[in-house]
């Protein structure tokens, strides 16, 4: 991609009180003329410094007015001690346009900003981007081959260029981007090896598990849609039921009143029972005496009859009779005979009176007799008590008996205990349905339960899989990128190869063109560690010794075949003072060579304006490319910039 | 009162057939009737009284004599019954009282005749209750 500078302006930079200079925005010469002391070096100083916020060029050791340590213009510090110095530079970087502007007020730091148009509009870009942005084209350490003083340029060749010329040239080359690629690549292998080993699980046992926990799995799965159909069976048997049940329900009440008549009329019975009970054994002990009542009551009468009568008990003693007797005295006082009437008669008393107290025990007979006709009374009073509570118990049995029969009548056709069984088979089923329900919401967490320990088991085989694949792919990783760095190693060789033998082909072209005894050298090369290697013919040493106008020869013409590298092809170039400690003839074939130094780029070139660089630059260079480098006038320690 | 039936015989008797053929099924264990395991001197003394009041007197065939009950043995009250049985019957002359032997013949009579009439009834009809026979038996006196 082609970098063109587009515009310089300087302001408050050393010599240069406000410069703004814009080449034409093509490849080709621009030539900068000026005297001594009057900014050449300067203006390259401003770059560097605006880029890279260094000062590497010196100007001349009598330019007592310019102090290399004070960036802040002479006329401008006059002005104001705190004026701020002011570099801008834009270049185009393929379609972008990029402002870098550095900034710097005395006794503070610079600071830079990078700018990127777009449309009309200057775009601030991330701080943490600059370095790249600017490493990206025009890095830093490769400054040197593309802005250098033509007052050093032998200095390419000072002790240990060997080294710099090789990192130089392979940066230029975009070695280093190979070697960071290569370095990448060899990071990533280290990296992928690392990952790979450790992937060596077993996956048998976990596979395993798994597959039993998926039959186990499924065998629950079968198990719960089973139990799910069952729970369904029981629930419509459950409904079939339950609608039976309500059917009978009206047969519950009527089975429970039939129960309830039942056990009344059990009691009844049992009642009954015992009063018959009761009675059999008043009859049993009592009947005899009950037939016989009659009889009692008529001698209880007869005897008392005879206590009416004075006959029981005798209301004379007999004592008293058989002491008459045996005085012969009448009762009332008189004496009898014995034979008389009177005694015969009281004789007769005498027996009748014995008879009648033979006849007393008669009299405890009849207390007897009333006690047991009162036994007999409370007997028929008890039997009379009874039959009529069995009279009541019958009557109610008979209405108990009435309800049974119509209660019977009314369940004739309902099976006996068919309520009950309906109910029972209810509670079964709703026990069925439990147990069955807590069976399900077991196996229901038993197949969550193993999914996830199957899901789980999935993902460690699936990750091990996973693993190993990318081990697998890690180890064809690892051989890819083996093949690859060893192809890329082949690939930098060659070109670092190829780089080298078009450095030593073109420096040995150009050092020829460029010196003027051509034939003096057989050799002009680099070795492998980018030593030059030169030998003079008929010499057998590759060390020569050179002046200090053949180094400057051959640092023009390294930098030229630089220049040539396809990496630094497109990059401007600031040449100051090309002519400088260069022989007479050297300086023609310089100038010879400057129009084709660097045909697709930009070639700033900054000379002093002596005669031999006026008359190439108005021979050979386009007027608008040309600069002239005089005092200002307005300021009288500053310089400017002018076009004819 | 001992005096009374101080010579009175010391045991009551019963016809062998009838005891044998009336009495002893009435009470034996398993007969079913209202007298089942009932004392045999107690059904004897029911024959008798079921004999008296029905007027019905069988005397019991010579030879055929056969002991029922010491007299000793029986209650007061069922020693009253005989008594007043035997007053009753003997138009209320009480010297008969001094003849025990009278007495107790007369009641084997009333009794042979009555646990014969007795039996039957209770044998050809088993469901008789005895409690209606009392009711019907109230209703009549």
């Amino acid at each position: 991609m082609t970098i063109l500078i587009k515009r310089i302006h300087l302001s408050n930079f050393k010599q240069y009180k406000e410069v703004d200079i814009i080449p034409e925005s093509e490849p080709g010469i621009f030539v900068f003329i000026g005297k001594n002391h009057l900014g050449k070096s300067n203006f390259l100083n401003a770059i560097c410094w605006c880029l890279y916020e260094e000062l590497p060029f010196k100007e001349s050791i009598d330019d007592s007015d310019n102090d290399d340590e004070e960036l802040l213009n002479k006329d401008a510090k006059e002005i104001n001690i705190f004026n701020e110095t002011t570099v801008e530079i834009d270049i185009q970087y393929g379609e972008k346009l990029y402002r870098f502007i550095r900034k710097q007020r005395p006794t503070q730091k610079s600071y830079l900003a990078i700018l990127l148009k777009k449309g009309e509009q200057w775009e601030s870009l991330d701080q943490s981007n600059y370095r790249n942005i600017i490493e990206s084209f025009l890095p830093k350490d490769l400054r040197e081959y593309f802005i250098f003083a033509g007052e050093n340029v032998e200095e390419l060749f000072s002790a240990g260029y060997e080294k710099k010329l090789k990192s130089g040239v392979w940066k230029l080359s975009h070695i280093e981007v190979l070697d960071r690629a290569i370095d990448h690549l060899g990071k990533i292998s280290t990296t992928v090896q690392k990952f790979a080993s450790k992937s060596n699980m077993v996956l048998f046992e976990p596979q395993k598990k798994k597959d039993d926990l998926i039959r186990q799995n499924e065998q629950n799965k079968d198990r719960f849609k089973k139990i799910e159909e069952e729970v369904v069976n029981l629930k419509v048997l459950r409904k079939n039921f339950k609608e039976k049940f309500e059917t009978f329900r009206q047969y519950k009440n009527l089975t429970e009143k039939r129960s309830d008549l039942e056990s009344r009329i059990e009691e009844i019975d049992k009642d009954n029972h015992q009063f018959k009970e009761e009675i059999n054994n008043l009859i049993t002990s009592n009947i005899a005496f009950l037939y016989l009542k009659k009889t009692f009551e008529n001698v209880k009468d007869k005897i008392e009859e005879e206590q009416n009568s004075g006959f029981l008990p005798p209301s004379i003693n007999s004592d008293f009779i058989e002491k008459l007797i045996q005085d012969n005295t009448c009762i009332c006082g008189n004496k009898i005979t014995k034979g008389s009437k009177e005694f015969n008669n009281l004789k007769k008393i005498l027996e009748s009176v014995e008879d009648a107290n033979r006849l007393k025990p008669i009299l405890d007979d009849k207390i007897r007799i009333v006690n047991v006709i009162n036994n007999i009374n409370n007997f028929l009073d008890r039997f009379e008590s009874i039959r009529n509570k069995k009279i009541e118990n019958s009557s109610k049995r008979d209405r108990l008996d009435r309800d049974f029969k119509n209660i019977k009548e009314e369940l004739k056709n309902v099976p006996n205990g068919e309520v009950g069984n309906i109910e029972d088979s209810i509670e079964r089923i709703e026990r069925s349905i439990d147990e069955i329900n807590a069976e399900k919401a077991r196996i229901q967490m038993e197949i969550e339960r193993d999914e996830k320990e199957i899901e789980s088991l999935n993902n460690l085989i699936n990750n091990e899989l996973k693993k190993q694949k990318e081990n697998e792919a890690s180890i064809k990783k690892i051989e890819i990128i083996a093949e690859s760095i060893e192809k890329l190693n082949k690939v930098r060789g060659r070109i670092t190869g190829q780089i080298r033998t078009i450095l030593s082909k073109n420096i040995e072209k150009y050092f020829k063109n460029l010196f003027w005894d051509i034939d003096d050298y057989e050799i002009i090369q680099f070795s492998d560690n980018y030593k030059l290697e030169i030998r003079k013919r008929g010499s057998d040493s590759n060390e020569v010794d050179f002046s200090k106008g053949e180094k400057k020869v051959l640092g023009l013409s390294t930098l030229k075949a630089i220049a040539e590298l396809s990496g630094f092809k497109n990059v401007p170039i600031f040449f100051d003072a090309p002519l400088t400690n260069l022989d007479t003839e050297v300086q023609e074939n310089v100038l010879k060579m400057l129009p084709s130094f660097a045909p697709d780029k930009q070639v700033f070139v900054f000379n002093l304006d002596d005669r031999e660089m006026i008359n190439f630059a108005e021979s050979n260079i386009k007027k608008n490319h040309i600069f002239w480098l005089v005092k200002d006038l307005d300021y009288k320690r500053s310089t400017k910039i002018i076009q004819k | 009162m001992s005096s009374i039936d101080g010579d009175y015989p010391q045991f009551l008797y019963i016809d062998k057939d009838i005891k044998e053929k009336y009495l002893e099924p009435l009470i034996k264990k398993g007969s079913g009737t209202c007298f089942e395991d009932q004392e045999m001197g107690e059904i004897y003394l029911l024959g008798a009284v079921i004999g008296y009041i029905n007027k019905l007197k069988s005397p019991i065939k010579s030879g055929n004599r056969k002991e029922v009950r010491t007299y000793g043995k029986l209650s007061d009250d069922n020693k009253l019954l005989i008594r007043c049985i035997a007053i009753e019957s003997n138009n209320y002359e009480y010297p008969i009282l001094f003849e025990g032997t009278k007495v107790l013949k007369l009641l084997e009579e009333y009794a042979n005749a009555g646990i014969k009439v007795l039996s039957e009834k209770i044998f050809n009809n088993l469901n008789l209750s005895i409690e209606d026979e009392i009711e019907e038996f109230l209703q009549k006196i």
